[in-house]
Formats: structure tokens, sequence, C-alpha cells
């Protein structure tokens, strides 16, 4: 699951070539001291808070961990149980559904938007913290009733709709039109891939663009031969994080409809429903079998992910 | 083989230990307060008005009681049982918590619930004053864990005003379901021509509690002791079937669409139903959400006999955690909750009609108000001798049961995404998961 | 790749004359009236929920469920009277302060173990880098639900429970792999030949971090702290867990204690509150934004 490039990168560039071989091992010994040092921090985080109550929860997966009951040992039953699940089957559905269709939605509005600010000079900043306010709206406690107000019968959406003559009626309670509403809700908050996509975009050098327009390229091909292959890192850096976090929605999915999942199942996030069973019901050891697989299935997709990055990942920093 | 939570903490300890070493800054310590102040943790579910009233409450215990300190925390109601389920798993419960009957023995089985009988005999907790058959629903395995607060009862709710202006008069006292069907699609049909357009009511079938008050009518206990079910798969679907009337026919029942639009308010407080069952406790917050104190109150429809087979249900309890400290003065406390006239004055109704019978004569309610109109309500249901039953046993995974059926199955089932047959099958494959049985 | 021929052409050899340049001029001044037009029809678009909110909190807490228009019907200012008045005795600002404490807590830890691990990860040979990696990677892809009873347990077991210790030990030891993810992806792109012609110079690795690495990531710092100090602002699931004492509750935890299911809500007081719990975080935003850009570019960097 490591970097493509970490791979193939040539080891040496760090190494000093005019210090004399005989130093070279307690220079790598030192070098390694520095690293262990360096990374104490993170190291006993991921001992502690992470890689000892993943294996906790490895072992509740096998369980039928109850917080108050306790429990017992009961082998895959948790798994088997899983596939005879139609609520289960249902959450795999919703998620699915958002991660694929929403993400893209999220992340082009994200760069499309970094790249209509990153263009001027001026007034950039008060427009950039306006972009960004949904995303903090977002995660307020009173969305839910905001967003439901939009799409209402005779809210804004209803009204557009009546302008347009395109569609009759609000999207609250359709079960059918809350998934829409889900990723319009996600596209909405674009504002932390737009930051980092900014931050990106202001690392691409101008004389890039002024040589391109001297060629006489177009807004497109300056996009897809400038743009995109000089933000490739930060692009990738935002998907593969886009994709997991929409995986793993839980706060607004919580939110927006009071952690029940509704209406019929249509909101049922993966990691709502377990929510549900395991802290609502106590089934702790089905919700650990539940992010266990999670944690399977996402892993596999970021390795995807990360295996086909050296294709068409470009950093800039390094490997010239 | 079984993990209590030994082998959990075991784990935990030598994480704990791992983690301690590198500990960034001291860790709180334990604040051990001495000279005899002694400090109870009190906590429950709800929004700020409860909070207000316990807090005044408390105030009173506090300046009677100068030696003890009552910390108080409150949460919704979701929130509170995740909070209460964590602190459970580290056995660390509050010195005096709400408790709710559905959830009783889930905690109670566990030991996990101080038995409070060595301070009633005449001791610092006073349960004299309480109906021996509310009191009973405290007890599990012959201790007793929890004290109710007060009662509550099924009702029917319906807005006179919306009545009236479709020309309509309420169901009569003893109204039967069929009656009841007749209502809805009466009203339905009258309030089909206003916007937003009014209905008589919702499903009622996708309420738990009807369908337990149901089972009862017919005389069965829906659960026997050991936690399996008395009633059957065709129990369930005949109860399903009774609002089949008012169901297959086009906008008679409150859409569920809609319902989904007008949340957290219900079709009711938004104006647009007539009627809905509810606990009758709940006209405090119906009222405050339609903004109009004009909601009255009716008994459930009649059984098959004729009768109601009413039945009160301790609204909430209170319990003690099993590792207090200071168990002597939790149960102080809770004397001083449900018995004190004073803080009965405070509380009011908001935690159920007092179930002390002391408190409930003490109190001065204010004439028009609404905690006499549920005083009054469960008064005529005991002159009437409507109230026959007793509150339904709840086993172990009662409340997650209950949950699968309103949250779940009702969603599904009102949104048309399954038909009676799945919904009984899907239950009671979910309940063997659920129910704790022995 | 494209990108790097590009850069070889050279530049600055326009043919201009007076009058290309004047209707240029003109042309950009056109472009510039568009472009702010156009940015103010999509904000219009992206902010009227949050416009909606804002109006909202004025109206009747009876009205807000159920009126879906934008300018409200009758306004008053009992919501944000009840939301000041804080709720079961403590007050707005309690929970307030709590809330900043929490955040800029995170903040701080977030920015000095995150850097630091990640120095380590994208500039530092030594064995077992790649596996590390690989590690803080899959820890991105665990769902939180999963290890929250394990630390539960662990923590109640030190006696760090109903304490912010919990909620911040983490943010201490560097356990939001996205942020040391991102800060590893952006030492990748300084260039090598920095900290080269430092080491060469003989300065140590706790040098080059500290005087070459560190000014570099300011924008990335920035970046993080942002994030690190919204997401502080808006959990609710950790301190539910862990504290018990609502003196010590965050902002998040106070707002949901405004509407219960079981008893009387106020969901006027809610909105008002929410309303004011978005002030700080965007007051920080605007700050903290303009760091974010400051590109390696600025500081004389271009590889």
């Amino acid at each position: 699951m490591t970097l493509a490039h970490e791979a193939s990168r040539a080891p040496e560039t760090g190494k000093l070539p005019r210090r004399p071989q005989t130093k070279r091992p307690s220079r790598r010994a030192a070098e390694s001291r520095a690293g262990y040092a360096f990374l104490a921090p993170w190291l006993l985080g991921f001992i502690a808070l992470t890689a000892g109550p993943m294996i906790a929860s490895l072992y509740l997966a096998f369980t039928n961990y109850h917080p108050i009951r306790g429990g017992e040992w009961i082998g895959f039953d948790n798994f088997t149980r899983l596939i005879d699940d139609p609520r289960f089957m249902d959450s795999v559905e919703v998620t699915l559904t958002y991660a694929v269709v929403g993400t893209p939605i999220k992340l082009a509005a994200a760069l499309g938007v970094a790249m209509l600010l990153n263009n001027r000079r001026r007034g950039k900043g008060p427009y950039r913290s306006m972009f960004y306010a949904p995303s903090l709206i977002g995660a307020s406690v009173s969305i839910a009733i905001v967003w439901k107000a939009m799409f209402n019968d005779e809210g804004i959406i209803d009204d557009m709709g009546a302008f347009f003559g395109t569609w009759n009626g609000g999207w609250v309670g359709d079960p059918g039109k809350t998934m829409p509403m889900m990723i319009l809700l996600a596209a909405w908050q674009f504002g932390a891939p737009m930051v980092i996509f900014l931050a990106g975009l202001k690392q691409i050098p101008g004389e890039l663009y002024e040589a391109a327009e001297v060629d006489g390229a177009g807004a497109w091909r300056k996009f897809t031969r400038i743009t995109l292959p000089m933000l490739s890192p930060v692009l990738f850096f935002n998907l593969v994080l886009e994709t997991i976090h929409s995986f793993q929605i839980f706060g607004s999915a919580f939110i927006i409809s009071g952690g029940r999942g509704g209406p019929a199942n249509s909101t049922l996030f993966y990691t709502l429903y377990l929510y549900q069973r395991g802290f609502g019901q106590g089934q702790l050891g089905y919700a650990a079998a539940m992010a266990w697989l999670l944690v399977i299935v996402v892993g596999i997709i970021t390795l995807i992910f990360f295996r086909t990055s050296r294709y068409w990942v470009h950093y800039s920093g390094e490997g010239r | 083989m079984s993990i209590r939570k030994t082998a959990m903490s075991g784990l935990a300890l030598a994480l704990a230990g791992s983690l301690a070493l590198t500990a960034c800054g001291g860790s709180d310590s334990d604040s051990g307060e001495g000279g005899g102040d002694i400090t109870l943790n009190f906590t429950w579910w709800g929004a700020d008005e409860r909070a207000q009233r316990y807090e005044a409450a408390i105030d009173l215990f506090e300046e009677a009681n100068p030696n003890i300190t009552v910390q108080t925390s409150f949460a919704e109601f979701q929130d509170y049982w995740t909070q209460r389920s964590t602190d459970a798993t580290s056995g660390e419960l509050p010195d005096v918590m709400q408790m709710d009957v559905s959830r009783l023995l889930e905690y109670a089985n566990q030991g996990l619930l101080y038995d409070m009988s060595e301070f009633t005999d005449g001791g610092s907790l006073d349960v004299s004053q309480i109906d021996e058959e509310l009191l009973s629903s405290g007890e599990a395995n012959e201790q007793l864990v929890a004290v109710p607060t007060g009662t509550n009862t099924l009702a029917l709710m319906y807005n006179p005003d919306l009545l009236a202006e479709l020309g309509i008069d309420p169901p009569e006292w003893d109204y039967t379901w069929e009656e009841y069907n007749d209502f809805i699609a009466e009203v339905s049909a009258a309030g089909a021509d206003m916007d937003p357009q009014v209905y008589g009511g919702g499903d009622y079938t996708m309420t738990w509690w009807l369908f337990m008050a149901n089972l009862i009518q017919q005389g069965i206990e829906p659960f026997a002791e050991n936690g399996e079910m008395n009633f059957t798969e065709d129990d369930l679907r005949d109860w399903i079937n009774t609002a089949e009337p008012i169901r297959s026919p086009e906008d008679v029942t409150f859409p569920a669409e809609r319902g989904e639009q007008l949340l957290p308010k219900s079709g009711f407080t938004s104006n647009e139903a007539a009627a809905e069952f509810h606990w009758d406790n709940f006209l405090h917050s119906y009222s405050t959400d339609l903004g109009s104190e004009n909601i009255q109150l009716l008994p459930l429809p009649s059984g098959p006999d004729g009768q109601k087979h009413a039945f009160f249900k301790p609204t909430m309890q209170l319990a003690m955690g099993a590792n207090s400290e200071h168990p002597e003065e939790a149960a102080q406390l809770i004397d001083f909750l449900i018995n004190d006239p004073e803080a009965g004055q405070i509380i009011g109704t908001d935690l159920g009609i007092p179930a002390s019978s002391g408190r409930l004569d003490a109190l001065d309610v204010e004439e028009g108000s609404l905690d006499q109109r549920i005083i009054e309500f469960e008064q005529r249901l005991r002159d009437e001798g409507n109230a026959t039953a007793t509150v339904p046993f709840q086993p172990e995974g009662f409340g997650a049961l209950e949950t699968e059926y309103v949250e779940v199955l009702g969603q599904e089932f009102s949104f048309r995404q399954i038909d009676v047959d799945e919904f009984v099958e899907r239950f009671f494959s979910e309940a063997e998961n659920l129910l704790v049985t022995s | 790749m494209s990108a790097t021929t590009l850069t070889d052409r050279p530049t600055g050899q326009r043919p201009e004359a007076d009058q290309l340049q004047r209707r240029a001029k003109r042309r950009r001044t056109l472009r510039t009236v568009g472009f702010h037009l156009f940015v103010w029809a999509l904000l219009v678009v992206m902010l009227y929920p949050g416009v909606w909110m804002l109006l909202s909190s004025f109206r009747p807490t009876d009205k807000i469920i159920g009126e879906t228009g934008l300018i409200p019907d009758e306004t008053t200012m009992d919501n944000f009277r009840s939301a000041l008045d804080g709720i079961g005795g403590i007050s707005f600002w309690n929970y307030f302060g709590n809330s900043v404490f929490l955040a800029v807590g995170s903040v701080i830890g977030v920015c000095l173990s995150c850097s630091v691990s990640a120095y380590a990860f994208a500039r530092i040979e030594f064995p077992g880098r790649k596996l590390f990696f690989s590690l803080m990677i899959g820890t991105l892809l665990l769902p939180f639900h999963v290890v929250i009873i394990p630390q539960f347990i662990m923590f109640n077991e030190i006696g760090w429970t109903d304490s912010y210790l919990p909620l911040l030990v983490g943010k201490f030891l560097a356990a939001d792999a996205f942020f040391v993810f991102l800060m590893v992806q952006f030492m990748r792109n300084v260039p090598r030949e920095l900290d080269e012609s430092a080491r060469i110079d003989g300065a140590g690795h706790l040098r080059i971090f500290y005087s070459i690495m560190l000014p570099l990531m300011r924008p990335v710092l920035a970046t993080a702290s942002i994030f690190a100090f919204i997401w502080s602002w808006n959990d609710f699931l950790a301190p539910l867990i862990y504290l018990r004492s609502p003196d010590k509750y965050p902002l998040p935890l106070m707002l949901r204690q405004f509407a219960d299911q079981t008893s009387v809500s106020d969901y006027g007081g809610q909105m008002a509150a929410a309303m004011l719990a978005l002030v700080p975080v965007l007051i920080f935003f605007i700050l903290f934004q303009r760091y974010i850009v400051e590109g390696v570019a600025t500081q004389g960097l271009k590889g």
C-alpha cells in the first residue's frame, strides 16, 4: 500500500557522495536513529491509539460482544449474518452510489472554483472564504432543518422546478430523491478539496502558462497539458481522501436523518448502520465485523489508486 | 469461552501502560474530596426545560444537605444511551440516573444497578406512597433496581380546532378500532381540499406500543418472563391488517412522505393531521410544537370485549449505579426527587404524573393547564374502570426490538418497500438476534 | 512530461503593439467585470442555505420547521436570548470557551506532531519506513467507530474520562493520518536540492527540519490548522463519549441539548446557537486562509 513512487525512486539521493565509504554504516545508523526519533510521536500514537484498538476490534468481529452483556466467540457468524441482512445490503448500495457519483462531482466543483479563484489576483480572499462557508455550515446540527427547507415543497428547489417547469414538488420524503439531496449536500461543501487545490495551483509556476500562451495554446490545452499534470499530486491526494471519506461519511449522514437513515433506508450509509448496530443496539461484535469489512474494501480501493498512481501522478520535487 | 470485561480491560490495560509511559502532561488526579463532602453524579435525558426543573429541585436538595454536592448532566435521548452504554462498558455508571423500563433489564441483569431495597424498609428511601404494581416494574432478579418517577398512559391526542374547522366530531370515549378507522377516513375526506391537505391520522399499526396494547386487549401478555414472545406471526399480521381499510385507499392515512418532510415535527404538530396516538405526557412537547394548548385526550379504542384494558407505564425511573460509592446519599436524592412536595411543585408532571400519591395530592395544578388535563385524563381512566391491565413485561432487548419495529420495519413498510408478510418475517428473524432469552 | 517541455520554451518575446495592448486592456476590464458577476451568481447559489439559516434563527421557534421561504413572516430575538442564556445553567460562553480550548489544543498538537512525523516519512531513510508509511495510510481507512470502544476502555483505565486528555492526546501523537499524509505530499514537492545543500554544510535533520522545512511548510501548516480547528470545533461523538460534566462540554454537545425527542425541544434556540457557533470558525478561516496560498513560489524557491 505504499506510494508507487516511493519504490521507484532512487534511494541514494540523500547520501553524500563525498564522504568516505567507511563511514557509511555509522551514518546509516545515525540516519535510522533520526528517523525513529522524528517518527516517535506517530509511532506511539499508532501503537496505543490505532493498532491496539484495531486488533481489539478485529477480535470483537468474531464475537457477539455487547457493551453491557459481554459476549463470546462465535467464529464467522457475524459475517454470514451480514450476507442475509437486507439493511446491510441497502447500506452498501447507498454508500457505493454516494462514493461513485458524489466524489467526482464534489472534486469537479472544487477544482472548478479553485481555478476560477486562482486566475485572479485581487478580491480573491473574501470569495475564498465565502465559498468555504458552506463547509462550515454543513457540519452544523441545524443543517438537517436547513437542507430540508431547501428541498421541501415550496422550498427554493421546488420553486426553481416550477419556474423552469422541469419538476414538481419538493424532494424531501421521496426515497428516490434523497440520494441526490445527499450528493448535493456533499458537493456544496467542496471547501476542503478547494483549499487544497488552491494551494496546489499556487505552486504551478506562472511561466508555464505564459510559455504555453506564446505557443498559442487554448484554455483547454493549458488545462490538460499544464494544470492537470502539475496538479496531479494534489488531485491524487484529494481523490484518495475524498473517496475514503465518502465511504466513511458519518457526521452529515447522522445529522441529516437524525441517525435513522431514512426515509426507508435511503440515507442508511454504511457507517450509520454500523453505528446503529453498535451503539443503538449494542451489537458491537456485528459492528466490528462491518467495520473490518469496510477497512478491507476501502483498503483494496486505495491500493488500486496507489498502484495506478505512477501512470498519472507527477511529482515535481523529485526525479528530475 | 466468554470474554467479559476482564479480557477487554486486560488488553486495554496493556495499551494504557504503553500510553501512560509517554503521556504528555500529567493525568487528571481523581479528585478525592475529603472532609465528609460528598459528590453525587446525577444524569438524565431531556432538553433545557427539564434541566431547569431538575436544577431548581437539586438546589433545594443541596440546601437541605449541605455536605452533598450534586454534579448534574443531561443529554438528548439517543446520546444519553450512547453515554450510558459506554459507562457500562467500564462499569462506571452515575450514582443516580434516569432509567427506562425498556432498557432496565439490560443493565440490571449484568448487576450494574444498585439494589435499593436496603434503603426502603424504613430507610432513607420511602416508596410506601407508590402503587405496588407500579413499583414492581422496577424490580429485577428479586431486587429493587429502579423507582418510578411518574406514570403515563397511551392516549389519542386530537386537535379540536382542526376538527371544528372540518365540522367533524371527535370519537366517543368508548370508540372501537373500527370506529377509529372510520373517523380517520371521515376527516381525511373532509380535509382533502385544505391547503395543506389535512388527514385524520397516520398508520397507527406502525406504532410498537399500540401493538403491545392491542395484544393486551386480546388477553395476550406480549412477553414471557424468560424473554420469549407470547404472540405469533399471525397475531402480528392481524394487527397490521387492522389498519388495512384506511391504508389501501389512496389519501386516507397520513402519507409517510409528508411525515418525512415535516420532521422533526409530526403531521399532528404541524396542523396537518387531526389525531395521533402517543403517551399522554407528550402533551407538553406537542403543544409547544403545535403552538397551541388546545389538544384534548382520549383513551385508546376498546378491544374486542369492549374494554380498554389500559395500563399505566412508569414514564421513567430513577436508578443507581451499582458502583456508587455513596449509595446512602444517592438513595436520599432519589427519595427527595420522588417524594419531596416542594421538589414536586418544581418538577410538575415533567416526569409523568407523580408516582408518589402524597406528592400527587400535594401538587398544586393550575386550572386549565396541560398538567391538569393529563391528571384528569388519567383519573377518568381509573374512574371509568378502564385501567385494568398492567404494564407488560419488557424483556432484555425490548428497547432494541421496539426500535427495529418503528424505525426500521415501520419505515420500510410505510414507504411500501416491504409488504405485511415481509414485515412479519423480518421482525421475527430480528427478534431472534435482539431478544435475550433464558 | 508535457509540463516540463513547456518550461523550456523561451518566454517574453511577444511582439506587442500599443493598439493591441489597449484593446487587450479593455477586454481585461470587461473580463474582470464578467468574472465578478459570475462569481457572485455562483455565490448566491452557494450561500442561499446559509442566509436562510441566518434569517431562520430570527423566526419564532414553532415556525422554524415548516416555513420554507427565505424571509421570515415574523421575527423575534428570543432564539438568541435563549441561546446566549446557555443550557442547564451553564452559559453559552462556558461552552464556547471549552470549544476554543479544544480547537486550539488540536491545532497545536497537529502542527507539532504531524510535521515531525511527516518529515521522517518524506526525508529520512530508515528501516521500516515503507512499512510504517503503509500502516499510516492504512489508519486512514479505519472508520473511527471501530476503535472507539477499545479506546474508551483504555482511557477509562488510566482515569482520563471526563477530561480533555482523550480528546487531545491523539492530536499530539499524530493519530490523524490525514494531516501526516497531507504534509508528506507537500514535502515531496519541496525540491530535495534544498536540504541536500544544507546537509553538505553539515546540518543535521533537526536543523534542516527547523530552519528549512518548517518555514517552507507555512501553507500546509495553515491548511492543517484550519481543518484541525474546524474538525475539533464540530466533533460531537468523541466529546459525547468521553465527557460527563456539562461544564466541560464543547458547543456541539450544547447544541444537541436543545432538542430531545421525549420532551420539549427548542429548535429556535438551537438554530441561533448554531449560528453563533459558526462565527469563530468563519473568523478563524478568514484569518488563516491567506497563508494557505502563500505557496512555495513566493518564497523564491522555484526548483
